[in-house]
């Protein structure tokens, strides 16, 4: 079945985005997944490889969600742990994803922000910066959208990721935001973008539409809007075109 | 401060035995209750394993139907919750939760289906083996021919029903009501070898010589046991049918074994 993804690989770069590994857990990281995850990355050659900031799993049962971490000093030193793991097995930096979050824990002392550049800096991982995401939890938490991408290191982002996401009313009146990839992106979270290009110059950017995906030209105008702020960008900081 | 495992333990026992008061402590409230902000993550995980069912079992699913389907799923999901992100490889005591749920019972075959689905998952998500190099076959001293334990390719598998399943997988899947009002359900069993060959997984009736040798290939059983339970023309016939069709990926010699099992 690989055979698919070595012949797109023949013609384009990749870029391999884990959702699995659970980074973020106390227990120590799957040592199968790994391998299998080491196997695929060795075989395909991808150009970026990313995981979450984040947790998945425990006591040996997987939890199919990437569940938010107490941002304390012990989940630092873990997902730290945990991604040097990652890192010497793949002999590779790999990128760390800021995740949508829903709930936040009491004895939390970190901020995400400041959560993600530490690791960024202990570990010399890159960051994804997931525009949508910072988005989604800023207002979900009441935070600043603009301060979390200031605090983000411009040197150590290597990757934007774009998504919609859903707007839900529970008990009736409080208003909760989903990440869910199931449609087009938000104008607040493009506006957003704009200003994380500003910060971060062009960098390589996906689109996330994998559920309700829509017909393929709709998928390609979102891109190619995505491509023409890329452009803008690029063009200011005096190249001729986005390769 | 609780530790990160505990209450990283304290989420698991909340999505899999109920509501638990821990964790519940652990979470600032705000507008929306711990309660409400834990359920958008519960059912993100209920959600994506039962998609992961469903899409492992999809006649299952179109047998029972939506409702039924996520009610099973749902019960399945907290006993047997995965124990690996690798979600191809999630639902094999699917078939078994089946076949004790009371509530089955009205399909008889359903539980024989997701067997036959669970073969077809696993041959299409098998690992490319190399086939058996004969060279090395041929490197075998004649005494010890007999004492040879073949391995079948990881893309072959095996299921027997007292149903004909295969005729009910097909016309689930084709959607087809003429064939399914057509089926007699006591019209005799079936031994099925799932198998993928060029990216397609083909099911296909096997004879009850082939059944028993793949059997015995299945259960690591010696060639020269094999010829003896078949007889040696039968066994060498299917052996070359499978070499030439690459399903044997390697051999082992079992000489001792063979020896202690012999009468």
């Amino acid at each position: 079945m690989l055979g698919y993804l070595d012949t797109i690989r023949r013609d384009y770069p990749l870029s391999l985005h884990g959702v699995g590994l659970s980074l973020g857990s106390a227990d120590d990281l799957d040592a199968t997944h790994l391998a299998r995850v080491v196997a695929l990355i060795k075989r395909t050659g991808p150009v970026l490889v990313s995981e979450h900031l984040s947790w998945s799993a425990v006591g040996g049962v997987y939890l199919a969600d990437l569940l938010p971490l107490p941002l304390t000093e012990e989940a630092l030193s873990v997902i730290c742990r945990n991604v040097d793991r990652l890192q010497s097995a793949l002999q590779r930096e790999i990128l760390l994803e800021n995740p949508s979050s829903y709930l936040r824990y009491s004895h939390s002392t970190i901020p995400e922000w400041e959560f993600l550049s530490a690791v960024s800096r202990r570990t010399g991982c890159g960051i994804l910066c997931d525009v949508n995401n910072i988005f989604v939890s800023s207002m979900n938490h009441g935070w600043n959208a603009l301060d979390y991408l200031s605090a983000l290191p411009v040197d150590r982002v290597g990757e934007i990721h774009l998504a919609g996401h859903t707007l839900r009313v529970v008990d009736g009146e409080h208003e909760i935001r989903i990440d869910d990839h199931g449609s087009a992106v938000a104008p607040e979270v493009w506006s957003l973008y704009e200003h994380a290009l500003q910060r971060f110059g062009a960098t390589p950017t996906l689109i996330e539409w994998d559920t309700n995906v829509p017909a393929l030209d709709v998928l390609m105008a979102e891109a190619a809007k995505a491509e023409k702020k890329l452009q803008r960008v690029w063009r200011r900081a005096g190249h001729a075109s986005v390769a | 401060m609780p530790a990160l495992l505990e209450v990283q333990d304290a989420l698991r026992r909340q999505f899999l035995e109920g509501e638990n008061p821990d964790v519940i402590s652990f979470i600032e409230g705000g507008a929306l209750s711990p309660h409400a902000r834990l359920n958008i993550y519960h059912n993100t995980f209920v959600g994506t394993l039962t998609t992961a069912l469903r899409l492992n079992f999809p006649a299952v699913y179109a047998l029972v139907g939506s409702g039924y389907f996520e009610y099973v799923a749902s019960a399945f999901i907290k006993r047997s919750p995965p124990t690996s992100a690798y979600l191809n490889d999630y639902g094999r005591d699917f078939p078994a939760f089946l076949e004790s749920e009371e509530t089955a019972r009205g399909v008889p075959y359903l539980p024989d289906m997701a067997r036959l689905e669970w073969a077809v998952s696993q041959a299409f998500h098998a690992p490319d083996a190399d086939s058996l190099d004969l060279q090395r076959l041929a490197s075998v001293a004649q005494e010890d021919q007999e004492h040879v334990v073949f391995a079948l390719q990881p893309n072959v598998g095996l299921v027997a029903s007292r149903y004909p399943i295969d005729v009910i997988w097909q016309a689930v899947l084709a959607k087809d009501d003429e064939a399914m009002a057509g089926i007699d359900l006591e019209s005799g069993g079936v031994k099925l070898r799932v198998e993928r060959r060029h990216d397609q997984v083909e099911v296909t009736r096997c004879g009850l010589d082939e059944w028993r040798f793949a059997s015995g290939l299945v259960g690591k059983r010696c060639f020269g046991e094999l010829a003896s339970d078949l007889n040696p023309e039968t066994a060498t016939a299917l052996l070359s049918d499978y070499l030439v069709r690459g399903r044997i990926t390697a051999f082992t010699l079992a000489q001792h074994q063979y020896s202690e099992r012999l009468p």
